[in-house]
């Protein structure tokens, strides 16, 4: 375990692993994507209450799952990063970022096009919106402040104790509907409150996405490593 | 189910048809700008290492 802890570390490696990854990742996403939107768009029956409008929760829950998610993996990069000073952990975190920005504000945006209908309004200042919107500002805020560093271990360290400490809004938005009056409907998944029929798509496009995300991280990582290596020997035979 | 009840939904097309294609779009830049950055950085080491090359022999 740990010395392939340690061989995932080197910048080599994981360039080359990322690489071999990507495909298996990307495709199958695309498969997943597809399918689950024409079950979701075809197959899956209209919501007794909300009528045909519920189909956009297909193009909602994964993104909005994703916008958590890659914020709690920063947070561990950051961690690892910060604990076992594994310069690869930062470059993981940093490759997150925008990922999860634009997972973030696709989730605001449609959650907005949804409401108009459902709750006659686009935007409520209420628990889960507000929290969620406060999660766009944060991934924002450390890309700001990754960017504002010319010497790249400053960033990291910087970078990574805001991740860490602000990931604390995670478990604020995922149980805002919960905890707090909100105005926002209760979760689709946590509660069960969702029949075979309609469910499958929400599924296989939650897992679509997930795929979806790691073959963008490997392209980014990838990236990534060769900027902060620039000057190391081995990049001239992998180039 | 005929095409034009489809792309009606119910009276809903409105708000459903513009989630999914903001959907598509996000998710073609997210593919298309990681590749994109991904490939200008293997160029800008290829340089390097020619550079390098040129400098030692």
């Amino acid at each position: 375990m740990w010395l392939w802890f340690h061989k995932l570390g080197s910048p080599p490696y994981a360039y080359r692993i990322a690489g071999l990854c990507r495909p298996w990742l990307f495709w199958p996403a695309v498969i997943l994507l597809l399918i689950g939107t024409y079950g979701g768009l075809v197959l899956a029956p209209p919501d007794y209450q909300q009528g045909d409008v519920f189909r956009i929760i297909y193009v909602h829950v994964p993104p909005a799952i994703m916008s958590l998610y890659v914020y709690v993996i920063m947070a561990v990069a950051s961690a690892i990063g910060l604990i076992w000073r594994m310069k690869l952990a930062h470059a993981v975190a940093a490759a997150c970022a925008p990922i999860g920005a634009w997972f973030t504000a696709l989730t605001l945006a449609i959650g907005s096009i949804w409401a108009k209908p459902t709750w006659g309004t686009w935007w409520e200042w209420e628990p889960r919106l507000t929290s969620e919107l406060i999660q766009l500002f944060l991934y924002l805020a450390y890309m700001a402040l990754r960017a504002s560093f010319d010497d790249m271990q400053r960033a990291d360290r910087a970078s990574a104790i805001l991740a860490i400490v602000t990931v604390v809004n995670v478990p604020i938005v995922k149980f805002s509907v919960e905890w707090m009056n909100s105005l926002h409907q209760g979760s689709t998944i946590a509660n069960a409150a969702i029949h075979i029929t309609m469910g499958w798509p929400l599924a296989v496009l939650i897992f679509g996405t997930m795929f979806f995300f790691g073959a963008v991280l490997c392209d980014r990582l990838r990236a990534e490593i060769l900027r902060r290596e620039r000057n190391a020997a081995w990049l001239r035979e992998f180039v | 189910m005929d095409l034009q009840n489809f792309i009606a939904m119910g009276k809903y097309g409105a708000y459903i048809w513009p989630c999914y294609g903001l959907t598509f779009v996000v998710l073609v830049w997210l593919a298309w700008s990681a590749r994109r950055g991904l490939r200008e950085q293997i160029l800008h080491a290829r340089r390097r290492a020619q550079a390098q090359q040129e400098t030692s022999s």
